[in-house]
């Protein structure tokens, strides 16, 4: 999944960098991302 | 307020902050009960809480990470897949008004994505920077995110955010009516214990628990103690315990630790009459059942924020200069625990075992030199019904305090024209000269809000004329830039006003407009605005000057008088 993640990253920042207005499928990955990274431990 | 409005409130964060935004959520259905709530939490915190969080919520949509990556293979798409699924749950859909309460960016992403006609709190906007456009949310990103300056409660905060105002003269929401006991029940003592936090900075070592244990054991022969606490504090419980000292009181000593699951705590609080413990979740559950708790602040915890919500509620907080300190600040020898007395805790318990704690009784039986080094506090309602701690006793506050309570006045004047009175103790010379320099201050951050005002009206007036001067709306805008710029200089050499150019920073940067003249209008009202909370700042500082000089000259005549 690593891999797809990162290529997806590139994809949405260079959209940023363009300008272009984000898509509600790239706000789904950004959450979908934070949600991965997010440190609230899930065992407690 | 319409029938059958639906809202919906985003709480990630853990079990502590649940709790708290239970409590202004019970308020808010207690003055609207027609208003369905939704909340969207993680099913790990808010699994453990379902029964008491359904009394409030018509619905709880949970969210587990666990949850979604169970079965995905491993594959990105799945797992989008899975989130789109769980985004499409009927409880998210035709939601009037969504609340971001936990401020995390995951919470903000689900802030954009969660379909709802207005949005409050923190989100993400279409250039993925977060956005916030009410000011409660404003105040929450710029103050309590940022520093030990924010004035008011936690669920005030959210009581705020809901729109949920409380009248003292008329009926009393939950939270502020007293506790009506039977006067036939069992009036023995029972001591809730929770001597644990989560982290070490918010803790006290276990051998300062014994000492409090022992000497409340010895000073109050009829009372039992229930000690509470989680599996993974079994070991500090025996450490705490396990002293010769405690042995001989041991069959009064009830340890709970690592027993009972999160609901099986709360039942069990239920039984006991009072409760004391550090900043943690537990002191939270036992204001739900009203029970009076006592509060020892460490480390991280800002009490006026997190203290448990409810009347009786009283804190222990050290007068430490580094506290409150941040989970990132760097700290080995924990001065804020030194400064709280295990002989000072003891004789608060003590008193505040039998009516509420007495300075005057606890004055007597402990020495200064325990005492200098930290405040007591009742969490009282004010005439508004918000929180406020109120320090016990006549002795000077702490400087922070006393910035905190004029920053609190001034901005619930601003933000909800509300006049707070709150009494300030006479202060000595020392904090009055440091007031007449965060005077010069504010006297300076408000010259540089008129300039502020000034470059915006300029712009307004060439965009108005027939053919505008483009490099004069530049140049206009880059002394603007140079406002702020300077207005981040005045944090350096003023930081207690840090939260209040923070506050107006982050209501900028959400400037409404979509062109130039939107924009400078906005800029031109926020720049006003700014310039109208200077003006009451300065006003209640020179006013409390004023008093102070009024006071020192009549003392230095009635001196000369004599002479």
């Amino acid at each position: 999944m690593t891999e797809q993640i990162v290529e997806k990253i590139k994809l949405v920042e260079e959209k940023l960098a363009n300008g272009t207005p984000m898509e509600n499928e790239d706000i789904v990955f950004l959450f979908g991302l934070s949600l991965l990274r997010d440190q609230s431990n899930e065992s407690e | 307020m319409s029938q059958n409005k639906r809202f919906g409130i985003i709480q990630l964060t853990r079990m502590g902050d649940l709790i708290q935004t239970f409590q202004a959520c019970r308020d808010f259905k207690w003055n609207f009960p027609e208003v369905s709530l939704t909340l969207v939490a993680r099913k790990e915190f808010a699994s453990p809480l379902a029964a008491i969080l359904s009394e409030v919520f018509d619905e709880i949509v949970l969210i587990s990470k666990k949850d979604l990556l169970k079965g995905t293979d491993q594959s990105l798409d799945n797992y989008l897949e899975k989130v789109n699924t769980w985004l499409a749950h009927d409880n998210l859909q035709n939601i009037d008004v969504l609340m971001n309460f936990s401020f995390c960016q995951t919470s903000n992403y689900l802030n954009r994505l969660i379909p709802a006609t207005h949005r409050l709190g923190t989100f993400i906007d279409d250039s993925n920077q977060v956005s916030v456009k009410d000011q409660w949310s404003q105040l929450v990103y710029s103050m309590v995110m940022n520093g030990p300056y924010c004035p008011f409660s936690l669920v005030d905060i959210y009581k705020n955010i809901l729109g949920c105002r409380t009248d003292v003269t008329k009926d009393l929401p939950p939270s502020l009516s007293p506790i009506e006991r039977d006067s036939t029940e069992n009036t023995a003592r029972v001591l809730a214990i929770h001597p644990f936090a989560s982290s070490a900075k918010k803790k006290w070592k276990s051998s300062k628990w014994s000492e409090v244990i022992y000497k409340t054991l010895k000073d109050n022969p009829e009372l039992n103690i229930h000690l509470f606490g989680a599996k993974s504090e079994e070991n500090e419980s025996k450490e705490i315990l396990n002293t010769s000292t405690l042995k001989k009181y041991s069959s009064r000593i009830n340890n709970h630790v690592g027993k009972l699951s999160i609901s099986e705590t709360y039942t069990k609080l239920g039984q006991c009459t009072h409760f004391i413990g550090h900043d943690s979740l537990l002191g939270h559950l036992a204001k739900l059942h009203q029970l009076p708790t006592l509060t020892i602040s460490l480390g991280t915890v800002r009490p006026i924020e997190t203290t448990p919500y409810g009347l009786n509620s009283f804190v222990l907080s050290p007068r430490t200069k580094c506290f409150p300190c941040f989970p990132t600040t760097d700290c080995s020898f924990f001065q804020c625990h030194a400064d709280i007395s295990y002989q000072a805790v003891g004789e608060v318990l003590n008193s505040f075992l039998k009516d509420g704690p007495n300075i005057t009784e606890i004055c007597k039986n402990v020495s200064p030199f325990h005492l200098d080094s930290l405040d007591i506090y009742e969490f009282a309602p004010t005439a508004q019904g918000w929180f406020i701690l109120d320090k016990q006793g006549d002795g000077a506050p702490i400087f922070r305090e006393v910035v905190k309570d004029i920053f609190r006045t001034a901005l619930s004047y601003k933000l909800e024209e509300v006049e707070e009175n709150i009494q300030l103790a006479p202060l000595g010379l020392d904090h009055i000269n440091r007031l007449r320099q965060i005077s010069a201050g504010i006297e300076q951050y408000f010259e540089l809000c008129e300039f502020g005002k000034r470059y915006s009206r300029f712009i307004l007036t060439e965009v108005g004329k027939d053919q505008p001067s483009i490099p004069d709306i530049q140049e206009f805008g880059n002394k603007i830039d140079d406002i702020d710029r300077l207005q981040d200089l005045l944090k350096k050499t003023y930081p207690e006003l840090t939260c209040i150019i923070d506050f107006y920073k982050v209501v900028k940067s959400n400037l409404q407009g979509d062109n130039v003249v939107e924009i400078s209008e906005s800029s031109y009202i926020v720049y006003n605005d700014n310039g109208i909370l200077c003006s009451i700042i300065f006003d209640l500082i020179q006013g409390i000057i004023n008093k102070h000089d009024i006071k020192s000259r009549k003392k230095a005549a009635t001196k000369e008088g004599s002479a």
